[in-house]
């Protein structure tokens, strides 16, 4: 900087005194910049408020409007379906998160429904046996065209599962019920149930107790 | 100032604290009328804490300051212009001939004043920017809005008025 000072000229500048400003107006003003400063942040918290608002509902919008998606994807694996079939492992790699523009039908797999992301609605169903599950896996080639158009065929052939595994009969409960017929007198019904019994379970040895119960004497 | 932006209160108060002295003397001698000065001198500190958004450092926080202060004068001499050329006369007409004012330290001190409340406004604030405030003669320019040359000019018609004051003692 250029100092164009003369020193006469200061040191006379400088006996006409320091004046200051009185201690009201030093007040008045440092009282006025910080409410100036506190007039910034209460404006601030209602808008910060409002904009973290917005994104949680723009969020929570966002996640419902995928949830069906999601379910979708969840819910077709409880289909039963042998472990290694290769038509199996071909829609298990069209099945994928990625937003569905073929609109696939939703591939039943078991080794997809192991990782479920989404609990299902549903209670799952327990794991059929495996010449049911084979019958179920032709039935859900069949129906594979109308599931293609279908959001969730799954619930409908959970249900058939169940029945059909209601009807499945152990050896030792088709044994005691044939016993049953037998005690009530029911001799001729007891023999259809026998005969059955030893055609379906041909390599079935009976003890003599059971013997006893289920032959006629 | 910067600090200040960002809501640092304190920042503020340090600022006032360093510029309160000299800023408050610059713009009493400006106007000689202590009230008007107190209510110019608050007004230039009210334009700071309103500005504060808008303050970017393209300059030294002295140089704004005092462009503030300026245009508050301006706009004040603007106003009160009939007011002040009497008040200059007052001073100027009384100053020389008070019997009170007997020893030389007064006089020397008489004289000074009085020279200085009869320099033209600009030639004045000129002074007072570079003498109060510590300007350069470009940052006066840049103050006041003015060239650097017609700054200059500003200064050294003050100091020679000033300084021929002086000597006459």
């Amino acid at each position: 900087m250029a100092d164009e000072r003369d020193p006469k000229v200061s040191r006379s500048y400088r006996e006409m005194g320091s004046e200051e400003p009185p201690r009201e107006l030093d007040d008045a003003i440092l009282a006025a910049s910080r409410r100036a400063i506190s007039r910034k942040r209460s404006w601030y918290a209602p808008v910060a408020l409002a904009a973290t608002l917005v994104l949680v509902v723009a969020v929570t919008v966002q996640v419902e409007r995928r949830k069906p998606e999601e379910e979708r994807v969840t819910r077709a694996p409880e289909q039963p379906k042998p472990m290694n079939a290769p038509a199996q492992v071909q829609q298990e790699r069209q099945f994928t998160p990625e937003p569905p523009p073929s609109r696939e039908p939703p591939a039943p797999s078991a080794k997809s429904a192991a990782p479920v992301p989404v609990p299902a609605p549903a209670p799952q169903a327990a794991e059929p046996p495996r010449e049911l599950a084979k019958s179920n896996e032709q039935a859900a080639g069949a129906r594979s065209d109308a599931a293609r158009d279908s959001a969730s065929p799954a619930p409908a052939m959970r249900r058939e599962a169940r029945q059909m595994e209601s009807k499945v009969e152990t050896p030792e409960a088709a044994l005691e019920r044939i016993a049953e017929l037998r005690k009530q007198g029911k001799q001729e019904e007891a023999d259809k149930a026998l005969a059955e019994f030893r055609r379906r379970y041909p390599g079935y040895v009976l003890s003599d107790e059971m013997k006893a119960k289920v032959e006629r004497k | 100032m910067l600090a200040y932006r960002d809501g640092n209160a304190g920042a503020f108060e340090t600022l006032y604290t360093r510029h309160r002295g000299r800023l408050y003397r610059f713009v009493l001698r400006s106007v000689k009328a202590r009230g008007v000065a107190e209510e110019l001198f608050q007004e230039v500190w009210m334009r700071v804490i309103e500005a504060r958004e808008r303050y970017a450092p393209q300059a030294r926080f002295t140089t704004w300051l005092y462009t503030i202060a300026h245009n508050l004068l301006t706009d004040h001499w603007r106003k009160k212009g009939l007011t002040l050329v009497e008040l200059d006369e007052d001073v100027h007409a009384a100053a020389p001939d008070d019997p009170a004012r007997s020893a030389e330290a007064r006089q020397a001190l008489s004289r000074f004043a009085a020279a200085l409340d009869a320099l033209p406004p600009l030639q004045r604030q000129a002074f007072l920017m570079h003498e109060e405030g510590g300007l350069s003669i470009a940052e006066i320019a840049a103050a006041t809005g003015a060239n650097e040359e017609a700054a200059k000019s500003r200064l050294r018609y003050a100091m020679a008025r000033l300084k021929s004051a002086v000597d006459d003692g």
